[in-house]
């Protein structure tokens, strides 16, 4: 893969970390309607993917749960589902989830070519989301103030 | 129209960055060039393979596509035990066979309702559906979970799959799980009768009808099945999969970065659901021979539009067909795992089987050590490709002949047309479009 797989750094990354108890990483490769398997009994998750909404590659866009939700129908056709429309389907069809809050990192991609790793920048947004992400998750670790 | 014509393009077919499309050429109201391009990486796996040892195919073929990745690791695993001269236990064969139904329960279920139905229905997206068929969408996505829990417990994980090994299987499934899958596929029936009815009741348009050669192959055994070892065509020609390399003539085009394919008599062919219909239809059982007589009780016509029907039928098939299997299975002893023992030699073997998309064909050589030598995998879309274009060849003459409306209208059909063939292209880039 090319920038497309940053998603898999990141989990990398991540995975190198130590993690709370409760906290788990799980790659969802490219099906999104797969992911429900997933996610069964969590209440909230943190998704992260390549991009292309855009802005210069290596750019981080973070979406709330109802921006996620909310993004526009950004497929051309029925043939490129996105995620957001992935979630929706399965807000729509899995009640069981209904309860679920999503949180999203998008990385701008600069090629999606078959390639040898990540661009520069992208490389370096990858960081940034790692960082980012384990900030947040020591922010909220338990008898953490 | 100006003397150097006008072209007709469709920039993107899907989630293929810069490479696939459909682009039509009319020169002095003739329609003088009509290429469709999906770009395919199956080439660079097939180089990636060679030097490696013959355990490793399986892990690095199945990343071919996440969608068919249950499809690339049967039709390898049966080219290297063709090669090891390696006969699958009846209790192998079935279980590769649930995994193969569920494979294809999931991809159709995908294609027939999210990405054919909006178009036969009139809405942009299978989101858009719901508002007037919530039912039918919310059972959708319920049905190609199920086809993905099935790859679940055969393969050991829903993508990918890591329990399918050379010789058979690292762990077999408990009973009480094929138990939930039969009861699960037993609750899609009636649901699945009511969508062919919905289906029964909408006009399937011939705007790209022409004569077309069927292929699939002969199942290895009386009914409708997914597997076997010989080629056929709807003419009535017949072929040892073996020696698939003297009737399927790969090519390339300059306008496309994956490979064409014709018959050695240079003919264009389909492959996929309705080339199975069309050729072994007549063996279908039970509710989805009903099906097949309501969604197509002419017969088979040359009409790739039809193909989504095709696959409908199949998806009652499949879900019948794997509560048999399933039956099957739960009547022998359960046991932890089951593997063939096997000496490694140099050889070749060839592996196909019928995958949702058509027949999927692996060749692979190694030597005596068991290391790769040669690679050969031709997917169902290369296949498709050059007869692809002749169809959208007949639709623009048609379309442009009865005045079709405005080129919005003339895109929308073609692209019907290239979605018809459910060509697979959701794995050659991963990008959240926002």
């Amino acid at each position: 893969m090319g920038d497309d797989g940053v998603a898999h750094v990141v989990a990398e990354g991540l995975e190198r970390t130590p993690m709370p108890e409760g906290v788990r990483i799980t790659r969802g490769d490219t099906d999104a309607l797969r992911l429900p398997s997933l996610w069964r009994g969590e209440g909230e998750v943190w998704v992260v993917d390549a991009v292309r909404s855009g802005q210069l590659p290596g750019t981080v866009v973070r979406l709330q749960h109802e921006a996620l939700l909310a993004a526009g129908q950004a497929h051309r056709h029925a043939h490129a589902l996105s995620l957001p429309e992935c979630l929706r389907w399965i807000a729509l069809a899995c009640p069981e989830m209904a309860h679920v809050r999503y949180r999203f990192w998008g990385i701008e991609v600069a090629t999606v070519a078959p390639g040898e790793g990540l661009s520069p920048t992208v490389v370096a947004a990858a960081a940034r989301v790692i960082r980012e992400i384990g900030t947040e998750i020591e922010r909220r670790r338990p008898g953490r103030c | 129209m100006s003397a150097a014509g006008r072209s007709i393009v469709i920039p993107h077919l899907g989630r293929v960055e810069g490479h696939g499309g459909i682009f039509v050429k009319i020169v002095g109201g003739r329609v003088h060039e009509v290429n469709m391009d999906i770009f395919e990486g199956s080439r660079y796996y097939e180089a990636l393979l060679k030097g490696k040892h013959f355990l490793e195919v399986q892990g690095v073929i199945t990343r071919v596509c996440a969608i068919c990745s249950a499809g690339h690791t049967v039709a390898a695993l049966s080219a290297l035990e063709q090669a090891l001269g390696v006969v699958s236990s009846q209790r192998v064969f079935k279980l590769r066979g649930l995994l193969t139904l569920g494979a294809t329960i999931e991809s159709h279920a995908l294609h027939v309702f999210a990405l054919a139905l909006p178009d036969f229905l009139g809405f942009d997206s299978v989101l858009s559906m719901a508002a007037k068929y919530p039912q039918e969408v919310t059972f959708a996505l319920k049905l190609k979970q199920l086809g993905n829990r099935i790859q679940e417990l055969i393969g050991g994980r829903a993508v990918h799959p890591v329990n399918t090994l050379v010789g058979g299987f690292g762990k077999l499934p408990r009973h009480r799980d094929l138990e939930e899958i039969r009861r699960q596929l037993q609750g899609v029936r009636e649901p699945l009768l009511g969508v062919v009815e919905l289906a029964a009741s909408l006009e399937v348009q011939d705007f790209a009808a022409r004569p077309t050669v069927f292929v699939a192959l002969r199942p290895h055994e009386e009914g409708y099945r997914f597997r076997g070892s010989t080629l056929c065509t709807s003419r009535g020609e017949e072929f040892p999969i073996a020696q698939y390399r003297d009737v399927v003539r790969e090519y390339t085009v300059e306008h496309s970065h994956a490979k064409h394919a014709a018959l050695a008599s240079g003919e264009t062919y389909m492959v996929g659901a309705l080339a199975r219909l069309a050729l072994w239809g007549d063996r279908l059982q039970g509710a989805a021979r009903e099906a097949f007589q309501r969604l197509f009780p002419h017969g088979v016509q040359d009409n790739v539009l039809t193909n989504t029907w095709a696959q409908l039928v199949e998806l009652v098939h499949c879900v019948e067909r794997g509560q048999e299997v399933c039956e099957e299975l739960l009547g022998w002893p359960e046991e932890e795992r089951e593997m063939q023992e096997y000496q490694v030699r140099a050889a070749r073997g060839v592996g196909a089987l019928e995958v949702p998309r058509g027949t999927l064909i692996h060749e692979y050589s190694f030597d005596d050590e068991g290391i790769i030598q040669s690679a050969n995998v031709i997917t169902p879309t290369a296949q498709n490709l050059a007869n692809t274009e002749r169809d959208l060849r007949t639709a623009v003459e048609r379309l442009l002949a009865s005045e079709v409306g405005s080129e919005a209208t003339l895109k929308l059909k073609l692209e019907m047309v290239a979605r018809a063939y459910d060509p697979c292209i959701s794995c050659s880039v991963h990008v959240t479009c926002l």
